[in-house]
Protein backbone atom coordinates (compact mmCIF):
# COMPACT_ATOMS: atom_id res chain seq x y z
CA UNK A 1 0.00 0.00 0.00
CA UNK A 2 2.75 2.35 0.98
CA UNK A 3 4.77 1.41 -2.08
CA UNK A 4 1.87 1.97 -4.50
CA UNK A 5 1.14 5.34 -2.91
CA UNK A 6 4.72 6.46 -3.22
CA UNK A 7 4.76 5.18 -6.83
CA UNK A 8 1.68 7.17 -7.71
CA UNK A 9 3.04 10.32 -6.07
CA UNK A 10 6.29 9.79 -7.99
CA UNK A 11 4.48 9.49 -11.29
CA UNK A 12 2.45 12.56 -10.36
CA UNK A 13 5.67 14.43 -9.79
CA UNK A 14 6.98 13.28 -13.16
CA UNK A 15 3.77 14.44 -14.80
CA UNK A 16 4.09 17.83 -13.15
CA UNK A 17 7.69 18.16 -14.31
CA UNK A 18 6.68 17.20 -17.86
CA UNK A 19 3.82 19.72 -17.76
CA UNK A 20 6.15 22.47 -16.53
CA UNK A 21 8.76 21.67 -19.19
CA UNK A 22 6.10 21.56 -21.89
CA UNK A 23 4.55 24.85 -20.89
CA UNK A 24 7.97 26.50 -20.63
CA UNK A 25 8.86 25.25 -24.11
CA UNK A 26 5.54 26.46 -25.44
CA UNK A 27 6.09 29.82 -23.77
CA UNK A 28 9.55 30.23 -25.27
CA UNK A 29 8.27 29.12 -28.67
CA UNK A 30 5.35 31.55 -28.52
CA UNK A 31 7.62 34.31 -27.32
CA UNK A 32 9.94 33.67 -30.24
CA UNK A 33 7.00 33.67 -32.63
CA UNK A 34 5.93 37.05 -31.30
CA UNK A 35 9.45 38.51 -31.38
CA UNK A 36 10.41 37.17 -34.79
CA UNK A 37 7.13 37.49 -36.59
CA UNK A 38 7.02 39.79 -39.54
CA UNK A 39 5.29 43.00 -38.48
CA UNK A 40 2.27 44.06 -40.49
CA UNK A 41 2.58 47.28 -42.47
CA UNK A 42 -0.16 48.85 -40.35
CA UNK A 43 2.23 48.89 -37.41
CA UNK A 44 4.75 50.99 -39.35
CA UNK A 45 4.16 54.71 -39.74
CA UNK A 46 6.72 55.06 -42.54
CA UNK A 47 5.71 54.34 -46.14
CA UNK A 48 7.17 50.95 -47.02
CA UNK A 49 7.92 50.39 -50.71
CA UNK A 50 6.83 47.07 -52.15
CA UNK A 51 8.72 46.19 -54.18
CA UNK A 52 11.72 48.27 -53.11
CA UNK A 53 12.76 50.97 -55.60
CA UNK A 54 16.00 50.25 -57.40
CA UNK A 55 18.04 53.06 -58.92
CA UNK A 56 20.86 53.20 -61.45
CA UNK A 57 24.46 53.80 -60.39
CA UNK A 58 25.81 57.27 -59.60
CA UNK A 59 29.21 58.79 -58.83
CA UNK A 60 29.43 61.17 -55.91
CA UNK A 61 32.04 61.91 -53.23
CA UNK A 62 31.93 61.41 -49.49
CA UNK A 63 33.16 64.07 -47.04
CA UNK A 64 36.19 61.79 -46.55
CA UNK A 65 36.93 62.44 -50.22
CA UNK A 66 36.19 58.87 -51.20
CA UNK A 67 33.90 57.85 -54.06
CA UNK A 68 30.30 57.36 -52.99
CA UNK A 69 28.36 55.21 -55.45
CA UNK A 70 25.44 52.81 -55.44
CA UNK A 71 27.86 50.20 -54.08
CA UNK A 72 28.35 52.39 -50.98
CA UNK A 73 24.69 51.76 -50.14
CA UNK A 74 24.99 47.98 -50.46
CA UNK A 75 25.51 45.70 -47.48
CA UNK A 76 24.14 48.34 -45.10
CA UNK A 77 20.86 49.87 -44.06
CA UNK A 78 21.20 53.52 -45.10
CA UNK A 79 19.17 56.50 -43.97
CA UNK A 80 19.43 59.28 -46.57
CA UNK A 81 18.54 62.89 -45.93
CA UNK A 82 18.84 65.58 -48.59
CA UNK A 83 19.67 69.13 -47.50
CA UNK A 84 22.37 71.81 -47.50
CA UNK A 85 24.72 73.31 -44.97
CA UNK A 86 23.51 76.92 -45.42
CA UNK A 87 20.13 75.78 -44.07
CA UNK A 88 20.02 76.85 -40.41
CA UNK A 89 16.78 75.28 -39.25
CA UNK A 90 15.37 72.06 -40.68
CA UNK A 91 18.65 70.47 -41.82
CA UNK A 92 20.45 70.62 -38.45
CA UNK A 93 17.18 69.67 -36.73
CA UNK A 94 16.81 66.56 -38.89
CA UNK A 95 20.49 65.60 -38.53
CA UNK A 96 20.15 66.02 -34.77
CA UNK A 97 17.05 63.78 -34.80
CA UNK A 98 18.92 61.16 -36.84
CA UNK A 99 21.78 61.28 -34.31
CA UNK A 100 19.23 60.73 -31.51
CA UNK A 101 17.76 57.82 -33.45
CA UNK A 102 21.24 56.35 -33.82
CA UNK A 103 21.75 56.54 -30.04
CA UNK A 104 18.42 54.77 -29.47
CA UNK A 105 19.32 52.02 -31.96
CA UNK A 106 22.73 51.59 -30.35
CA UNK A 107 20.93 50.04 -27.37
CA UNK A 108 19.77 47.21 -29.65
CA UNK A 109 22.88 45.67 -31.22
CA UNK A 110 20.80 43.61 -33.70
CA UNK A 111 19.01 46.69 -34.96
CA UNK A 112 22.11 48.89 -34.94
CA UNK A 113 24.33 46.56 -36.97
CA UNK A 114 25.19 47.81 -40.46
CA UNK A 115 23.41 51.13 -40.22
CA UNK A 116 24.68 54.30 -41.88
CA UNK A 117 23.27 57.81 -42.02
CA UNK A 118 24.00 59.78 -45.19
CA UNK A 119 23.50 63.52 -45.69
CA UNK A 120 23.32 64.27 -49.42
CA UNK A 121 23.85 67.92 -50.35
CA UNK A 122 21.41 69.46 -52.80
CA UNK A 123 23.66 72.54 -52.91
CA UNK A 124 26.93 71.26 -54.41
CA UNK A 125 27.94 74.81 -55.43
CA UNK A 126 28.53 75.76 -51.81
CA UNK A 127 28.77 72.32 -50.21
CA UNK A 128 32.24 71.20 -51.15
CA UNK A 129 33.83 68.04 -49.75
CA UNK A 130 35.73 70.29 -47.29
CA UNK A 131 32.57 72.06 -46.17
CA UNK A 132 30.80 68.74 -45.54
CA UNK A 133 33.88 67.41 -43.71
CA UNK A 134 33.49 70.24 -41.20
CA UNK A 135 29.71 70.03 -41.00
CA UNK A 136 28.48 66.43 -41.01
CA UNK A 137 30.70 64.71 -38.36
CA UNK A 138 29.59 67.39 -35.88
CA UNK A 139 26.28 65.53 -35.52
CA UNK A 140 27.77 62.04 -35.35
CA UNK A 141 31.29 61.00 -36.31
CA UNK A 142 29.97 58.03 -38.28
CA UNK A 143 27.57 60.08 -40.44
CA UNK A 144 28.57 60.41 -44.08
CA UNK A 145 28.31 63.67 -46.02
CA UNK A 146 27.93 63.31 -49.78
CA UNK A 147 28.30 65.88 -52.54
CA UNK A 148 29.42 65.95 -56.14
CA UNK A 149 28.62 67.21 -59.59
CA UNK A 150 25.21 68.83 -59.88
CA UNK A 151 24.20 66.50 -62.73
CA UNK A 152 25.02 63.41 -60.67
CA UNK A 153 23.04 64.71 -57.67
CA UNK A 154 20.11 65.46 -59.96
CA UNK A 155 20.34 61.95 -61.39
CA UNK A 156 19.92 60.49 -57.90
CA UNK A 157 17.20 62.88 -56.72
CA UNK A 158 15.15 62.52 -59.92
CA UNK A 159 15.08 58.75 -59.61
CA UNK A 160 13.99 59.00 -55.99
CA UNK A 161 11.46 61.78 -56.48
CA UNK A 162 13.40 64.05 -54.13
CA UNK A 163 12.61 67.67 -54.91
CA UNK A 164 15.07 70.52 -54.61
CA UNK A 165 14.74 73.98 -56.08
CA UNK A 166 17.09 76.94 -55.76
CA UNK A 167 15.25 80.07 -54.65
CA UNK A 168 17.08 83.26 -55.56
CA UNK A 169 16.95 86.12 -53.10
CA UNK A 170 17.38 89.84 -53.62
CA UNK A 171 20.65 90.89 -55.23
CA UNK A 172 23.70 90.33 -53.11
CA UNK A 173 21.98 87.82 -50.87
CA UNK A 174 22.60 84.11 -50.67
CA UNK A 175 20.05 81.86 -52.31
CA UNK A 176 17.92 79.39 -50.39
CA UNK A 177 17.08 75.85 -51.44
CA UNK A 178 13.61 74.32 -51.06
CA UNK A 179 14.08 70.63 -50.59
CA UNK A 180 12.33 67.41 -49.72
CA UNK A 181 12.11 66.93 -45.96
CA UNK A 182 11.75 63.13 -46.07
CA UNK A 183 14.26 60.61 -44.81
CA UNK A 184 14.71 57.69 -47.19
CA UNK A 185 15.70 54.22 -46.04
CA UNK A 186 17.74 51.96 -48.30
CA UNK A 187 18.03 48.23 -47.67
CA UNK A 188 21.37 46.39 -47.85
CA UNK A 189 20.45 45.46 -51.44
CA UNK A 190 20.92 49.12 -52.32
CA UNK A 191 17.23 49.72 -53.03
CA UNK A 192 14.91 52.25 -51.41
CA UNK A 193 12.76 50.34 -48.91
CA UNK A 194 10.88 53.05 -47.03
CA UNK A 195 10.18 56.76 -46.79
CA UNK A 196 9.78 58.64 -43.52
CA UNK A 197 7.78 61.86 -43.91
CA UNK A 198 8.55 65.01 -41.88
CA UNK A 199 8.34 66.07 -39.11
CA UNK A 200 10.71 63.43 -37.80
CA UNK A 201 10.85 61.98 -34.32
CA UNK A 202 13.82 59.87 -33.19
CA UNK A 203 11.87 57.21 -31.28
CA UNK A 204 9.41 56.70 -34.12
CA UNK A 205 12.22 56.42 -36.69
CA UNK A 206 13.96 53.81 -34.50
CA UNK A 207 10.76 51.81 -33.83
CA UNK A 208 9.77 51.80 -37.50
CA UNK A 209 13.25 50.81 -38.57
CA UNK A 210 13.37 47.84 -36.19
CA UNK A 211 10.10 46.59 -37.72
CA UNK A 212 11.19 47.23 -41.31
CA UNK A 213 14.39 45.22 -40.73
CA UNK A 214 12.22 42.23 -39.84
CA UNK A 215 10.36 42.44 -43.15
CA UNK A 216 13.49 41.34 -45.02
CA UNK B 1 4.65 131.09 -32.57
CA UNK B 2 7.73 129.26 -33.81
CA UNK B 3 8.70 128.56 -30.24
CA UNK B 4 5.27 127.16 -29.35
CA UNK B 5 5.41 124.88 -32.38
CA UNK B 6 8.84 123.62 -31.45
CA UNK B 7 7.67 123.08 -27.88
CA UNK B 8 4.61 121.14 -29.05
CA UNK B 9 6.76 119.06 -31.38
CA UNK B 10 9.10 118.23 -28.50
CA UNK B 11 6.16 117.17 -26.35
CA UNK B 12 4.90 114.99 -29.19
CA UNK B 13 8.31 113.32 -29.57
CA UNK B 14 8.51 112.81 -25.80
CA UNK B 15 5.02 111.31 -25.73
CA UNK B 16 5.78 109.00 -28.66
CA UNK B 17 8.97 107.82 -27.01
CA UNK B 18 7.07 107.17 -23.80
CA UNK B 19 4.45 105.11 -25.64
CA UNK B 20 7.13 103.18 -27.47
CA UNK B 21 8.98 102.49 -24.27
CA UNK B 22 5.89 101.37 -22.41
CA UNK B 23 5.03 99.09 -25.33
CA UNK B 24 8.54 97.60 -25.13
CA UNK B 25 8.05 96.83 -21.47
CA UNK B 26 4.87 94.98 -22.43
CA UNK B 27 7.00 92.48 -24.32
CA UNK B 28 8.71 89.81 -22.32
CA UNK B 29 11.27 87.54 -23.93
CA UNK B 30 11.98 84.13 -22.44
CA UNK B 31 14.02 81.10 -23.48
CA UNK B 32 16.06 82.96 -26.09
CA UNK B 33 18.84 80.86 -27.57
CA UNK B 34 20.98 80.45 -30.63
CA UNK B 35 21.42 76.95 -31.93
CA UNK B 36 25.05 75.86 -31.79
CA UNK B 37 26.11 74.95 -35.31
CA UNK B 38 28.90 72.87 -36.83
CA UNK B 39 32.23 74.58 -37.51
CA UNK B 40 32.13 76.53 -40.74
CA UNK B 41 28.36 77.05 -40.63
CA UNK B 42 27.67 80.43 -42.21
CA UNK B 43 24.06 80.56 -41.11
CA UNK B 44 22.68 79.97 -37.63
CA UNK B 45 19.18 80.07 -36.21
CA UNK B 46 17.86 81.99 -33.20
CA UNK B 47 14.78 81.03 -31.19
CA UNK B 48 12.79 82.59 -28.34
CA UNK B 49 9.35 83.14 -26.90
CA UNK B 50 7.98 86.70 -26.88
CA UNK B 51 4.98 87.44 -24.69
CA UNK B 52 2.88 90.54 -25.16
CA UNK B 53 1.14 91.58 -21.94
CA UNK B 54 0.02 94.87 -23.48
CA UNK B 55 -3.27 95.80 -25.12
CA UNK B 56 -1.81 96.35 -28.60
CA UNK B 57 -0.55 93.98 -31.26
CA UNK B 58 3.16 94.49 -31.81
CA UNK B 59 5.22 93.49 -34.80
CA UNK B 60 8.89 92.64 -34.85
CA UNK B 61 10.04 94.11 -38.11
CA UNK B 62 13.78 93.51 -38.04
CA UNK B 63 16.61 92.11 -35.96
CA UNK B 64 20.32 92.75 -35.79
CA UNK B 65 23.31 91.65 -33.79
CA UNK B 66 26.83 93.02 -33.46
CA UNK B 67 28.03 89.42 -33.75
CA UNK B 68 26.38 88.74 -37.13
CA UNK B 69 26.56 90.38 -40.54
CA UNK B 70 22.83 90.16 -41.11
CA UNK B 71 19.67 88.73 -39.55
CA UNK B 72 16.43 87.97 -41.35
CA UNK B 73 13.05 86.87 -40.05
CA UNK B 74 12.29 83.44 -41.49
CA UNK B 75 9.79 80.65 -41.32
CA UNK B 76 10.21 77.00 -42.26
CA UNK B 77 7.10 75.53 -43.81
CA UNK B 78 6.80 71.87 -44.70
CA UNK B 79 4.20 71.43 -47.44
CA UNK B 80 3.72 68.26 -49.48
CA UNK B 81 6.91 67.01 -47.91
CA UNK B 82 8.95 69.91 -49.22
CA UNK B 83 10.68 72.16 -46.69
CA UNK B 84 10.55 75.78 -47.69
CA UNK B 85 12.23 78.58 -45.83
CA UNK B 86 10.62 81.92 -46.44
CA UNK B 87 11.59 85.42 -45.40
CA UNK B 88 8.85 87.06 -43.35
CA UNK B 89 8.19 90.84 -43.46
CA UNK B 90 7.48 90.76 -39.73
CA UNK B 91 6.63 88.53 -36.78
CA UNK B 92 3.37 89.42 -35.02
CA UNK B 93 3.21 89.34 -31.25
CA UNK B 94 -0.55 89.56 -30.64
CA UNK B 95 -1.92 91.63 -27.75
CA UNK B 96 -2.23 89.35 -24.73
CA UNK B 97 -0.65 86.53 -26.70
CA UNK B 98 2.74 85.28 -27.63
CA UNK B 99 5.08 84.54 -30.48
CA UNK B 100 7.11 81.35 -30.41
CA UNK B 101 10.25 81.05 -32.49
CA UNK B 102 11.17 77.34 -32.56
CA UNK B 103 12.96 74.71 -34.68
CA UNK B 104 11.12 73.81 -37.91
CA UNK B 105 9.01 76.95 -37.58
CA UNK B 106 9.58 80.69 -37.28
CA UNK B 107 13.17 81.63 -36.47
CA UNK B 108 15.79 84.31 -36.81
CA UNK B 109 18.09 83.44 -39.66
CA UNK B 110 21.46 84.72 -38.50
CA UNK B 111 23.99 85.07 -41.27
CA UNK B 112 27.73 85.66 -41.45
CA UNK B 113 28.93 85.29 -37.85
CA UNK B 114 31.79 87.74 -37.29
CA UNK B 115 33.77 85.28 -35.20
CA UNK B 116 33.23 81.63 -34.32
CA UNK B 117 30.96 81.46 -31.26
CA UNK B 118 31.57 79.23 -28.26
CA UNK B 119 28.95 77.15 -26.45
CA UNK B 120 27.35 79.21 -23.71
CA UNK B 121 28.48 82.50 -25.23
CA UNK B 122 25.86 85.23 -25.16
CA UNK B 123 24.68 86.70 -28.43
CA UNK B 124 23.11 90.15 -28.31
CA UNK B 125 20.10 90.51 -30.57
CA UNK B 126 18.28 93.80 -30.98
CA UNK B 127 14.70 93.48 -32.20
CA UNK B 128 13.12 96.45 -33.97
CA UNK B 129 9.42 96.91 -33.24
CA UNK B 130 6.82 98.54 -35.48
CA UNK B 131 6.20 101.26 -32.90
CA UNK B 132 9.73 102.51 -33.36
CA UNK B 133 11.04 101.00 -30.14
CA UNK B 134 13.65 98.33 -29.95
CA UNK B 135 14.20 95.42 -27.61
CA UNK B 136 17.56 94.04 -26.60
CA UNK B 137 17.74 90.28 -26.05
CA UNK B 138 20.58 88.12 -24.76
CA UNK B 139 20.58 84.67 -26.29
CA UNK B 140 23.16 82.08 -25.29
CA UNK B 141 24.59 79.68 -27.85
CA UNK B 142 23.47 76.20 -26.90
CA UNK B 143 22.80 72.73 -28.26
CA UNK B 144 19.29 71.74 -29.24
CA UNK B 145 17.70 69.61 -26.52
Amino acid sequence: MDTSESKSSQSNRILIVIAVVLSLTAGVWLGNQVLNRKPSLDEISATVLNPPKTISDFRLNSHRNEPFTLDSLKGKWSFLFFGYTHCPDICPTTLHTLAQMDRILAEYPDAHANVQVVFVSVDPRRDTVQQLAKYVPYFNKAFVGVTGHEDEINRVTKQLGVLHVRVEQKQGQDYLVDHSASVLLFSPKGAMRALFGAPHEAQRLADDFKKIRKLE
Amino acid sequence: MMRTCRFLALICVALLTCTAQSQTSMLRVTDAWIRAAPPGAMVLAGYMTVENTGPEDTKITAAESPQFGMIELHRTVIEDDVARMRKQPHFLVPAGGRLVLAPNDRHLMMMMPNVPLQLGENVTVVLTLDNGASLKVNAPLRLIQ
